[in-house]
Formats: C-alpha cells, sequence, structure tokens
C-alpha cells in the first residue's frame, strides 16, 4: 500500500512538482525500500532513455487533417440548441432586478440586513491589545484602516493568484504522528533540524 | 408599638416577595457565568480574528527537471498563519517561514506589508516576525495555561479565507521533558500552522502545530482532498513564551548538546507486530564532550534521560535540543549488561541555522543514507 502510494508519486517527482512534505515523505521510503528504489532507477532511466530519442517532426499540416477529420466525424452538433438560449435573456433580466433590490437594501446606512461584518465595525475590548484593526504605522491610530486595494503597500507583496494551479503555494499544516502505543510525538519540525526520523544515525 | 408591629408585619410579607425578585434577578447572570452561550464564543473567535493574520513566505527554487523550455527557477510560496503578539510583532511557526527569502503578512483586513523575520527556531517550531509598517491588534497571553478538558478557539487563515474557527476542547495532553503537546478536537486545515488557539475569554493559550496524519500527498484514491482528521494540536503558550522572549532579545534560541551519534535499537512485538523501541544505541562519542565525560562509550544502549524512558533516538535528540545549554541533566545507560547512570552538564550545540540549505535547494546526501540512490535526485543524475 505505501509502495503504491510512493510509485503513484514518481511522475511527479521527475517533474518537480512535488510539494516539500511529499518530497521528504518518498526520500524516507525510498532509503528504507529497496524495491522501490530500483523502480525508480527503471523509471527515471526509461525516462532518460525516452529523452534522448531524435525528435521526430509531424508532416507539415498533419494537425489541420486530424482536425478536419475529428469534426467530419463528430455525431453532436457544434451550437447549443436554441431552446436553451431563450431563457437566457428572461432569467439574466429576473436575476439583475432581484440583485438591484437586495443591493439597494443592504447600502441603505441603517438597513436590518446589514450585519457589522467588517472588523473595524466588531469593537475589540478586552481582547486584544493595541489598535482595534490593523493600520499602517504612516496613518493615524485611530482612523479605520485602508480597504484592499487602496493602501499603495499592496502591490509589494503576493498577488491574490494564490489559487491559480499554476502558481508553486503550499498551504502549511504541519503533520504530527504519534508513535504505536507510544505517548511520544514526531514533530515535522524536528526532521529539519537534523535530529529528526527518517535518518539511520542522528547525531546532538 | 401599634406602628412597630405594623412594621414587623410589612417586613414579613416583604422578605419572600424580595428573595424571589433577587433570585430572579441574578438567575441570568449566574447561567451566563457557568454556560458561555455559543454566540459568545463567536464574537470572541470574530475578535481574536483581528490579530491573526496570513504569513506568506517565498523563494526561489531550482528546478530540478532538465525539460527544455522551462525556467531554471520558480518561485515557491509556503503560506501558514501567524499571531500578533506585539503591535509590530507576529508569532508563527519555524515550519512556514523557515528558508524563506521574502516574507510578507495579510491581515484580517487586508493590509498587507513585507516582515522581517526576528529569530527562527526549527527545534520549538517557533518563528518571529516584526512587521514594522503596521500596527496591529494583539492577542493578550492568557493568564493559566489551558488545561484537559477546556474549550479552546482555533482561529487561523486558510486558501485565502480571512479566517477559519473552530471550536473544541483540550482532549489529550502529551508531556515530555521539557514541553509539552496539546491534542486538541478543533478542526484545523492547510495554512492553520501558526495560527492562534484562544480561551474563551479571547487569550492566546497556544499556537496551531497541524494535525494528525501524513502530510498531504494529494493521491487519495477517492481524489478527495486531505480530509481533517479531528486530531489537531497546539504547542502551548507557556513552552512558546520563552522561545519567544529568547528571539525578541536575541534572535536565537541555544540548544542542549551530549555530543554523541546514535542509531535505534528495536525489537519486532510477536503479538502484533509492532515495532518497540529500546532505546538509543551510541554509534559513536565526540572526543572531550559531555557523553564523553560522563563515561558513555560506543555500544552503549541510552534508555532515560531525566527520569523519562527513552525509545527512540529521535526522543532523545529532541529532549537534549530543548534542554538550555549549561543544564544538569540524568542519563541512564546499560553498558554490556551492567546498567549505569550519570550526571552531565549539557554544552551548546552549533547554530541550527548556520550552514543550512534553504529547504527547495538541492541537498548534499545526508550521512546517513545507505545508498547513495536513495534519494530521487541522486537517483537522477
Amino acid at each position: 500500500m505505501i509502495c503504491d502510494r510512493a510509485r503513484r508519486l514518481f511522475g511527479a517527482c521527475w517533474d518537480d512538482e512535488l510539494t516539500q512534505a511529499e518530497r521528504d515523505w518518498l526520500e524516507g521510503h525510498l532509503a528504507s525500500c529497496a524495491g522501490c528504489r530500483t523502480e525508480y532507477d527503471e523509471f527515471s532511466r526509461t525516462l532518460e532513455l525516452a529523452g534522448s530519442l531524435p525528435r521526430a517532426e509531424a508532416a507539415p499540416g498533419l494537425v489541420d487533417r486530424v482536425l478536419a477529420r475529428t469534426r467530419r466525424s463528430a455525431t453532436a452538433p457544434d451550437v447549443v440548441g436554441e431552446t436553451r438560449g431563450r431563457w437566457v435573456p428572461a432569467f439574466a433580466a429576473a436575476a439583475a432586478a432581484v440583485l438591484t433590490v437586495a443591493g439597494a437594501l443592504l447600502l441603505l446606512p441603517h438597513s436590518p440586513w446589514r450585519t457589522p461584518t467588517d472588523p473595524a465595525a466588531v469593537q475589540v475590548a478586552g481582547v486584544t491589545g493595541g489598535p482595534a484593526v490593523a493600520t499602517m504605522v504612516s496613518q493615524p491610530a485611530t482612523k479605520p484602516a485602508e480597504r484592499t486595494g487602496t493602501s499603495p503597500r499592496i502591490e509589494a507583496g503576493p498577488a491574490n493568484d494564490v489559487f491559480d494551479h499554476n502558481a508553486d503555494v503550499e498551504f502549511i499544516l504541519d503533520p504530527v504522528t504519534l508513535h504505536r502505543g507510544h505517548a511520544t510525538v514526531t514533530r515535522a519540525g524536528s526532521r529539519r533540524t537534523g535530529v529528526g526520523g527518517g535518518q539511520a544515525i542522528i547525531s546532538f | 408599638m401599634i406602628l412597630d408591629r405594623v412594621r414587623r408585619g410589612a417586613g414579613r410579607a416583604l422578605s419572600p416577595a424580595c428573595l424571589i425578585a433577587l433570585l430572579l434577578a441574578q438567575s441570568p447572570g449566574a447561567q451566563a457565568a457557568i454556560l458561555p452561550l455559543p454566540g459568545n464564543l463567536a464574537e470572541v473567535a470574530n475578535r481574536a480574528a483581528a490579530g491573526v493574520v496570513e504569513v506568506f513566505a517565498q523563494r526561489t527554487e531550482v528546478r530540478r527537471s532538465a525539460r527544455p523550455g522551462t525556467p531554471p527557477t520558480r518561485t515557491h510560496t509556503r503560506v501558514g498563519s501567524g499571531v500578533a503578539v506585539e503591535e509590530s510583532l507576529v508569532l508563527t511557526t519555524a515550519s512556514v517561514v523557515e528558508g524563506a527569502e521574502r516574507v510578507f503578512v495579510r491581515t484580517s483586513n487586508g493590509l498587507q506589508v513585507e516582515a522581517e523575520p526576528v529569530g527562527i527556531d526549527p527545534v520549538f517550531n517557533v518563528a518571529l516576525l516584526r512587521v514594522p509598517e503596521a500596527r496591529l491588534p494583539w492577542l493578550r497571553r492568557a493568564e493559566r495555561p489551558a488545561l484537559l478538558g477546556d474549550r479552546v478557539i482555533a482561529v487561523a487563515t486558510s486558501y485565502g479565507m480571512p479566517s477559519t474557527q473552530s471550536v473544541g476542547t483540550v482532549e489529550f495532553v502529551y508531556k515530555e521533558p521539557r514541553t509539552s503537546l496539546l491534542q486538541l478536537t478543533n478542526i484545523v486545515y492547510p495554512g492553520n500552522s501558526g495560527g492562534a488557539v484562544v480561551n474563551p475569554q479571547g487569550q492566546l493559550v497556544g499556537l496551531v502545530l497541524g494535525d494528525l496524519g501524513a502530510p498531504d500527498l494529494g493521491f487519495s484514491p477517492s481524489g478527495e482532498e486531505r480530509r481533517p482528521s479531528g486530531m489537531s494540536f497546539m504547542m502551548p503558550m507557556e513552552d512558546v513564551w520563552p522561545v519567544y522572549e529568547r528571539l525578541k532579545r536575541d534572535g536565537r534560541v541555544p540548544h542542549g548538546h551530549l555530543g554523541v551519534s546514535t542509531r535505534a535499537e528495536t525489537v519486532r512485538s510477536d503479538v502484533d507486530q509492532a515495532e518497540i523501541g529500546l532505546g538509543a544505541r551510541v554509534e559513536s562519542v565526540r572526543p572531550g564532550g559531555p557523553a564523553d565525560r560522563v563515561g558513555l562509550k560506543r555500544g552503549d544502549l541510552i534508555v532515560a534521560f531525566e527520569n523519562e524512558r527513552v525509545e527512540f533516538p529521535e526522543q532523545l535528540a529532541r529532549w537534549v535540543t530543548e534542554t538550555p545549554p549549561g543544564t544538569t541533566v540524568e542519563l541512564v545507560w546499560v553498558h554490556g549488561e551492567v546498567r549505569r547512570n550519570g550526571r552531565v552538564s549539557l554544552g551548546e550545540a552549533p547554530d541550527t541555522l548556520a550552514g543550512r540549505t534553504p529547504i527547495g535547494a538541492p541537498r548534499p546526501p545526508a550521512a546517513a543514507v545507505p545508498e547513495p540512490a536513495a534519494s530521487p535526485g541522486a537517483a537522477r543524475r
């Protein structure tokens, strides 16, 4: 089961797409499993061999010909049926009307639907010290903080594209493991100190 | 005389009414003191969220694959949470910011500023960041530590959400010679490491560490995301605070050093085939070091540290490094078939950060790995 998991990671490891936790786990497993080590060697040898083969160029116009043939053989029409399109204007108009009314209600200053979700609206007393909300040093302490997009500092940091799957982002939640039958906790951080698990001999 | 009787009569008639009125008046307050309403907890969590920030730690990584057309480097961002403990100081876990070239902090109201690491301690897994350009609402430290059964709220950030909030209780306390780790029933999510754990009064009782289980390897058979195990862990503030004060003052925390290299000594149980740790077998002793002074020799088996049973070398290594240098500790070991014990003053470990490579950079092969081909990177070369 563990070997299956390790082998499923070989491709991502070769493409350098593993997270640090995955890489640590895989390296730890390879250190202790001769079968997977052999398998990984064969895997990397195969890919290296495949990569060293001469590159064959497609004949000119091949892509266009294949696409044209695919379109001809396709049974489904390329356009969406008209019956579905008729609903769009009516639905859009209804949705727009509902949104307009809801927006107007929410924007009224004393609207009962307006909830104080803004941290600035929540009075912080007793729980936190310092200003009620985070403020820039250059701003007076009593002035509520500016919203995202108006602060000049926003440009300096990472963009809001952390959900972009092309971006290399890792959300951290340290794994904690309990030794079976023992009240011993191995922290993820201990490995990085050079004294952690996964090594046969450790010095301290 | 008659006037007195009238007064006494009125007094007798009034006293039960007064008693009932007093009870009625006090009962809501008394109930609130015993059972905090869920609404109160939500309000406390919202208030605490103002002092919780999202931490972005960026570093440049060298791509290991030699695929043509791809840039040789890429920017890797580790995202975690942090807690403001002073107007410009943020505590987080070392696992989030270690090895980073640039660190940013985003507050719950959307301010984003650059942060400077004041100190990072990977042994205690604590990092302190300074945010000179922002004034943060900071969380007060709890007056008493969280105990077994206490209700706690985990407030942190995840996947760009301003705050994730989860109410739970302290379920178990793992005590070690120097530190303890509290197991909670709170649900935690990726990105929560370094977040705040507060008590029902909104005071900081700990930092979110992580949850039980293997790392998120992203290949569950059903294709689902890593599910919260419902067993989360926090580092209690009474352990974090001394580290925070040391990092604030000196930028680093000194660690104990014994001067030995050890390997695991285990036996396999006949009953359930579990690996049972027997202790740490000494492979080598640094001449003149604390272990040498106390009389440890190659081949000895260290079985106890400060009256705590040692089962695995990782345990002993952690306990030693968590102990301040100069502390005298008691060791018990087996030499041949003879039990020996001795007390020794620990030395100071070389700086754990010195000479370390960022996690993403190619690392030299570890001396302990049996074959160089064991590392995927090495196998490719």
